[in-house]
């Protein structure tokens, strides 16, 4: 059985379908078999973020309905063959489907995959149980921002009700000036309260915005990025290895001091 | 203008510091959260607290404070209740009368000592009279989240 591991964070537009599919393109080039589940019935996005838009024929609800077969609905990446999207349905909503079939298809996905990502919708109603229901560990999204902090803590405190012992944090955006200048909370701040392990930090990169505009995670472009490394570091330290954290730290010498002077508008 | 250029020239004077003042926001309305209390339900705590531990004490009502508090996923319940007087002063003070410092001691009786008897525990028992325990200004309960 492979592992399952839902991405959630309550809040919306932190980046989780980036984060998704990011993580699940840097396991398919450590050469695992990866399926994304997007599970955001009615608003689903992960087949945009993975450029598979076009290639969508059914969805988990038409496997559930007996339509199609679950292989038939599985979209396989061109890029990477080891790497496969189930689509959720966009015409149907949240409640069109129950946890105990989204467990139902993540136990026979589990037998051929050795990992199966769950991207869930943002909330904690009907759409967010159904995606946890079949997951045994987490990935909790979060910027450093009070609003997304607050909903993380409600969904790490959901998640641990709902018997899923393994959860792991992401901060995503973080803006390395703006903490060097004690405008934004730091990765330690939001460690802190959150108190769930750190398995990565993400910098704000405007690379990533590229990256969905052509519908090709940052980690599969040839250029090295921030953000890229970031979620290949991620994807390594999900497998078990030691990935020293990125250093974000803003290098303040006395002429990056003076230029900032002048070139800052007063 | 010119408090523009002072403040671009040390910004670490400028007390506008959002990250700390975040990060407590943060913690108070996470401590609400986690702890699954109504505002009513604190409210009604804190009257419950203050008539029991005005029963003995009185209590200085500006400088009280009854907070929540939130440190690794533990929520406590911190109360500061600063004592201004005990009620019951006669636990605490010697009264009697007949007592001052000019009466002679030829006027009181001898107290007779029986080196024998000393360590008896009969005697012992007698002499035994009630005294206080004291008092904490602080009342601390703590409840782990479910």
């Amino acid at each position: 059985m492979g592992r399952v591991i839902v991405i959630t964070s309550g809040k919306g537009g932190v980046g989780k379908t980036t984060t998704t599919a990011n993580i699940g393109m840097a396991l398919a080039q450590r050469n695992r078999k990866v399926v994304v589940i997007d599970a955001d019935f009615g608003l689903r996005n992960l087949d945009l973020l993975l450029g598979l838009e076009n290639r969508v024929v059914y969805t988990a609800v038409d496997v559930l309905s007996g339509q199609c077969r679950l292989e038939q609905a599985l979209v396989k990446d061109k890029r990477r063959g080891n790497l496969v999207l189930l689509p959720a349905a966009q015409n149907r909503t949240k409640d069109s489907i129950n946890p105990a079939q989204m467990r139902q298809l993540v136990s026979a996905l589990g037998k051929v995959f050795d990992y199966v990502l769950i991207d869930s919708p943002a909330g904690i109603e009907m759409g967010f149980q159904n995606a946890i229901a079949a997951a045994t560990e987490a990935i909790v999204v979060t910027t450093p921002e009070i609003s997304a902090v607050r909903d993380a803590d409600r969904v790490i405190g959901l998640l641990e009700a709902n018997n899923i012992k393994k959860s792991g944090l992401i901060i995503n955006r973080i803006r390395p000036k703006m903490v060097a200048v004690n405008d934004m909370m730091s990765v330690e701040d939001v460690t802190e309260i959150l108190a769930i392990p750190l398995i990565g930090v993400v910098p704000d990169d405007e690379k990533v915005i590229v990256s969905t505009n052509k519908g090709e995670p940052l980690v599969l472009s040839g250029t090295p990025t921030q953000a890229g490394s970031a979620f290949e570091n991620i994807a390594r330290r999900i497998e078990g290895e030691k990935v020293e954290f990125l250093d974000l730290t803003v290098k303040d010498g006395f002429l990056s001091k003076i230029k900032s002077f002048f070139t800052k508008p007063v | 203008m010119f408090i523009e250029l002072l403040e671009k020239l040390f910004p670490n004077l400028n007390d506008r510091n959002s990250r700390q003042e975040v990060k407590n926001r943060l913690q108070l309305v996470l401590a609400h959260d986690r702890s699954d209390l109504t505002p009513q339900m604190i409210e009604s705590m804190r009257r419950e607290i203050l008539e029991v531990v005005s029963k003995y004490v009185d209590l200085d009502a500006d400088a009280m404070d009854f907070a929540l508090e939130n440190s690794s996923r533990v929520t406590s319940l911190v109360a500061n209740l600063p004592i201004i007087r005990v009620k019951k002063p006669e636990f605490y003070t010697v009264k009697g009368e007949g007592i001052s410092e000019e009466s002679p001691m030829d006027d009181l009786p001898e107290i007779q000592i029986d080196e024998a008897a000393i360590g008896d525990l009969q005697l012992e028992l007698e002499a035994v009279k009630p005294t206080n325990s004291e008092v904490s200004s602080e009342v601390k309960s703590e409840t782990v989240e479910s």
